[in-house]
């Protein structure tokens, strides 16, 4: 498939050759920071473009490449880190507290997504933050700069930047480790730090910042200008009337409105992310719910999240600004993982308080979204697990029957947030096939897609396949055991990564978004005769001639 | 395996160092006296430091990890301990982990099958073999009480006669002595014996083990074999307790290399991964609510950032908007 | 299955724990008899009880040994008399002792606080006057 990935049959051939272990190589009797660092096709994404770094206004804009020997780092870089980490150390306590309290126990090291792929030993989320750690320990303890090799410290080095790059863009930050840290240590919360440092000295990711940028101009990732955005869902809206006989009238920019709906913009642009679109634009219709889409805040996810934390707040910033314009008065936000993250942990708290909203109530049934009370935006799957309860939804979950379907937590929804049970109520009233994978592989458990946080590249596809490699070992053990070809997923960034990650594991399962699922299931006033899915897929029980 | 000697050897070099100079060289007061009261005096004082620097350092914001469904509609069943929807079960939480170890019970142990695909087993070894060791070690030092005060209060007694119940050799046996041993060497050979352990392991590792089981060495070989007279131990450690200066009478040597190594534990922890034991209750991934979307949590440096507004935006875009039929603010 | 298989687990490992308490209790109790002087052959032979002469002018054992391990000794001296019946302890010096609690009391009855004044300082409660009558309660 890709020219930067092994062929399937060459890693599932490397698996085999080192089972049961899970490293891949030998060390014995070498220190880790012995090992040395090597950029090759399919494990580097390319950096961000010069003219990328100066729209955002960061340092050090050049034309370099991961296997180059010299990155002309910037003149005075070490004291950029240090300083920078100094910095960061005294604005965050969780950076502080987690520097200190590893004991090294080893509880996280077989639990990343990275590390089960790669086999590589600085995959090992306590070897990631080591990394970070070994410079650490150099500025705050006097016995650990005489000590080096005991302490595990090191000077900082070009080369130590180049691991840097490399082990903090081979995490997702998707938090699974610090679900099994007995010290609660966080290495998303180290990666941010790690990431925040390396954008300091111009050393980056065009597949991350080339999307802030966007996002900053257009208000969205995919650098949509506001004609082509309000098209494409236009376009969208004739797919559905044609599939339903149904028009669907969503409005754009439209004051007054009572709810802001934000997504995603690989919902509205990319495939299989269209087909949840769909999904969606048929649920407002059916409950004729008053609500508007804003082509300024088109993107529910934040690429300024894998940056800094000033781009993060930077970008989310507009979602309250626009709400506040357009007079809305709540937030409806669809399916996205670290958006989620975004939104539940981090918008009230940069951008709020949304004093001009009011605590989100469902138009439909009267339920008042307590839980949402401060941040004043709603999660689509509450929404519509709320819809579904209160009897809301004409739905006929028979229309999903040409689908066995299991269910793809998100790191971020799963982790950051802790939402479980409403995708699931959902997903069951919609379809009638549902079986889970194993339980070590789900909920908070859930293994990440392997190409979460920025590292969607396509230059990057060896290690995203690896690094994916768990999910769909997952997956396959429930397509053997119960013919599940279809993987159901409440992500923008699974539905992209998924797709590609299921053709090169698992051909023959499908990723779809869960609000497609409902789409099929729905059924219109007014509607035709329903033969085909969102997806223009033949229904099963649903043929032309069937009823005759 | 320098890594694993080094620390060794540095552990029998600490235990010698008070055999040579209690025996040849007379310092009983040395390190009856000036030593145990520096080596308190700086764990007092470099824990104190250590913890008002991590208290000072603001929590910017609320990001437990959430292993558990949150609390949302009225009708979805919760996970209140793992997903706390306020600041009590965040405690009942935190203390689930301190007390019992919580994340660590979750543990498994993930192995590569053919065809291929990874299979997780249930590995609680890790959570068993670090609750044996933290709560006999826990339980060893309440017990030491009897050494600093006239007699035990009732609850160290209590204690004391359970770790005891077994009521075999004379003096009984502790239970605790036994664990403690069993969960220093289990801890250690799990370090040696996995080759993931083996890389990510450190001298600093290793060195606290070997130091802790120096200590409950020479303290159980004190008690059960080599012996000391005890009168003039509870009298020097009375001493301690009053915080008075009479030089100690006559001890066995073995009682100072006892007590040097647990002077140079008590200065290591604030310099060191011993940290852990304070580190954890202030663990923003643990001890914090998740309620960041019903309650707002406030950042005392949020920085005022200039993002793109959207009348900058209109004015960017305003023909091709107005072509589009997209309304705008300004015609 | 799994449910099961963790409580296999627990009670394989509590039983692994109560396994090498018993081999270290065992140990600890061999390495204490020996760390203190008795010829093993005077031990096996067969001395009359009470024949043994009493020299009550010197301890059995030096005074620092006796501080640091007379527990041990008496502990040895209850087995030896209640389960073989061998009464006879002899020195190292060669004299012969009855292994009794009133060999000791023979001498140290001068102070009827004699073992408490230690045992008390030092928050030790010993299980002789579980059974033996203590010092404190017989009249002087």
């Amino acid at each position: 498939m890709s020219k930067y990935a092994p062929k399937t049959e060459e890693l599932k051939k490397e698996f085999e050759e080192k089972k049961p272990r899970l490293l891949k190589g030998k060390f014995d009797g070498m220190d880790w920071w012995d090992i040395p660092v090597e950029f090759r096709d399919g494990n580097w994404c390319f950096p961000a473009k010069p003219e990328v770094l100066d729209e955002l206004h960061f340092p050090n804009p050049r034309k370099w490449a991961a296997t180059d020997k010299d990155w002309q780092l910037p003149a005075n870089w070490e004291k950029t880190i240090r300083d920078g980490m100094k910095d960061r150390l005294k604005r965050f306590r969780s950076f502080k507290v987690f520097m200190d309290s590893c004991v090294r126990c080893g509880a996280c090291a077989d639990k990343c997504h990275f590390f089960l792929g790669t086999g590589d030993p600085k995959n090992m989320p306590v070897m990631r933050a080591e990394l970070v750690r070994s410079i650490y320990r150099q500025d705050v303890n006097a016995f650990a700069r005489v000590l080096t090799k005991f302490s595990g410290s090191r000077k900082l080095t070009p080369e130590v930047i180049k691991e840097w790059h490399m082990y903090f863009h081979q995490c997702t930050e998707c938090r699974r480790c610090s679900v099994f840290c007995p010290m609660g240590i966080d290495t998303a919360e180290i990666t941010m730090m790690a990431r925040e440092l390396l954008n300091l000295i111009g050393v980056n990711n065009n597949w991350i910042l080339a999307p802030v940028a966007n996002c900053n101009r257009t208000g969205n990732h995919l650098g949509i200008e506001p004609h082509t955005f309000e098209q494409n869902i236009m376009s969208l809206v004739d797919d559905i009337e044609e599939v339903t006989g149904v028009r669907v009238n969503p409005t754009f920019n439209r004051k007054g409105a009572e709810i802001l709906f934000i997504t995603p913009s690989g919902d509205v642009f990319g495939d299989p992310g269209v087909y949840t679109m769909m999904g969606y634009l048929l649920l407002f219709h059916h409950i004729g719910l008053d609500y508007t889409i804003s082509t300024y805040a088109s993107e529910g996810g934040n690429f300024g999240t894998f940056t800094s934390n000033e781009m993060m707040k930077k970008l989310n910033a507009k979602m309250y600004h626009e709400a506040k314009r357009l007079g809305v008065k709540w937030i409806l936000g669809g399916e996205c993982g670290h958006m989620w993250r975004v939104v539940h942990q981090y918008m009230a708290t940069m951008n709020g308080p949304a004093d001009f909203l009011q605590e989100p109530v469902s138009p439909i049934t009267g339920t008042k979204f307590t839980n949402a009370k401060a941040t004043k935006m709603v999660h689509i799957a509450e929404f519509t697990a709320d819809l579904i309860k209160h009897n809301k939804l004409k739905l006929d979950p028979k229309r999903n029957d040409h689908l066995r379907t299991t269910f793809h937590d998100s790191c971020n929804v799963a982790r950051g947030m802790g939402m479980f049970e409403e995708p699931r109520y959902i997903l069951n009233k919609v379809c009638n096939v549902f079986h889970e994978m194993p339980e070590n592989t789900i909920r908070e458990q859930t293994f990440c897609c392997g190409s979460g946080s920025g590292l969607n590249a396509e230059e990057f596809m060896d290690i995203r396949m690896r690094g994916g490699f768990p999910r769909a070992s997952a997956v396959a053990h429930v397509r053997e055991k119960h013919k599940v070809d279809s993987l159901v997923t409440i992500c923008a960034i699974d539905r992209a990564s998924l797709t590609p990650l299921m053709r090169y594991w698992n051909p023959g399962v499908s990723v779809y978004g869960l609000h497609e699922l409902v789409g099929n299931a729905l059924i219109m006033d007014g509607e035709k005769k329903r033969t085909e899915d969102l997806r223009e897929n033949d229904m099963a029980g649903f043929e032309e001639d069937d009823d005759e | 395996m320098r890594k694993v000697l080094q620390p060794l050897l540095l552990v029998l070099v600490l235990a010698l160092i008070p055999y040579v100079g209690v025996t040849y060289g007379k310092l009983d007061y040395l390190f009856g006296i000036i030593i145990p009261y520096t080596a308190v005096a700086i764990l007092v004082l470099g824990m104190l430091w250590r913890l008002i620097d991590w208290v000072r350092r603001p929590v910017p914001f609320r990001i437990p990890t959430t292993c558990g469904q949150e609390k949302s509609l009225d009708w979805v069943k919760t996970n209140p301990l793992e997903s706390p929807s306020n600041p009590f079960m965040a405690a009942l939480r935190m203390l689930s982990e301190v007390l019992f170890f919580r994340s660590l019970f979750r543990n498994t142990k993930a192995e590569l099958h053919g065809g291929p695909k990874l299979v997780y087993g249930s590995h609680k070894w890790l959570w068993l073999g670090g609750l044996a060791f933290h709560w006999s070690l826990l339980i060893i030092v309440v017990r030491h009480a009897r050494f600093f005060m006239e007699t035990m209060p009732m609850p160290i007694q209590m204690i004391d006669s359970f770790d005891r119940f077994l009521d075999v050799t004379v003096p009984a046996f502790y239970l605790t002595d036994a664990i403690a041993l069993a969960a220093i060497t289990f801890l250690v050979a799990r370090r040696l014996s996995d080759e993931k352990m083996r890389l990510l392991s450190l001298s600093t590792d290793y060195f606290p083990l070997f130091l802790i089981g120096g200590i409950a060495l020479a303290g159980i070989s004190m008690r059960y074999v080599t012996k000391v007279n005890i009168m003039p131990v509870k009298s020097l450690t009375m001493t301690l307790a009053s915080f008075g200066f009479t030089a100690p009478e006559p001890i066995g040597a073995l009682f100072y290399v006892h007590l040097f190594l647990v002077c140079v534990l008590l200065v290591y922890v604030p310099f060191s991964k011993l940290l852990h034991m304070g580190g954890i209750f202030l663990s923003p991934t643990r001890n914090l609510p998740n309620d960041s979307r019903a309650k707002r949590h406030v950042n005392p440096w949020n920085p005022d950032i200039k993002f793109r507004t959207y009348a900058e935006y209109e004015d960017e875009f305003r023909e091709k908007m107005k072509k589009a039929g997209l309304p705008v603010d300004k015609q | 299955m799994n449910k099961f298989s963790q409580i296999l687990g627990a009670v394989a490992a509590g039983l692994a724990v109560f396994i090498a308490a018993w081999f270290f209790i065992h140990a600890g109790h061999g390495g204490s008899t020996s760390a203190h002087a008795e010829d093993p052959a005077v031990a096996a032979a067969t001395v009359q009880p009470g024949g043994a002469p009493i020299d009550s002018s010197k301890c059995i054992l030096p005074v620092e040994q006796m501080r640091s391990s007379h527990m041990q000794v008496l502990d040895k001296w209850r087995h030896d008399s209640v389960r073989d019946g061998n009464r006879v302890y002899v020195n190292p010096e060669g004299a012969h002792f009855e292994k009794s609690l009133n060999t000791c009391l023979g001498c140290h009855n001068n102070n009827p606080m004699f073992c408490f004044m230690c045992h008390q300082y030092a928050d030790v409660k010993p299980t002789c006057w579980d059974c033996h009558l203590s010092p404190m309660e017989v009249p002087q």
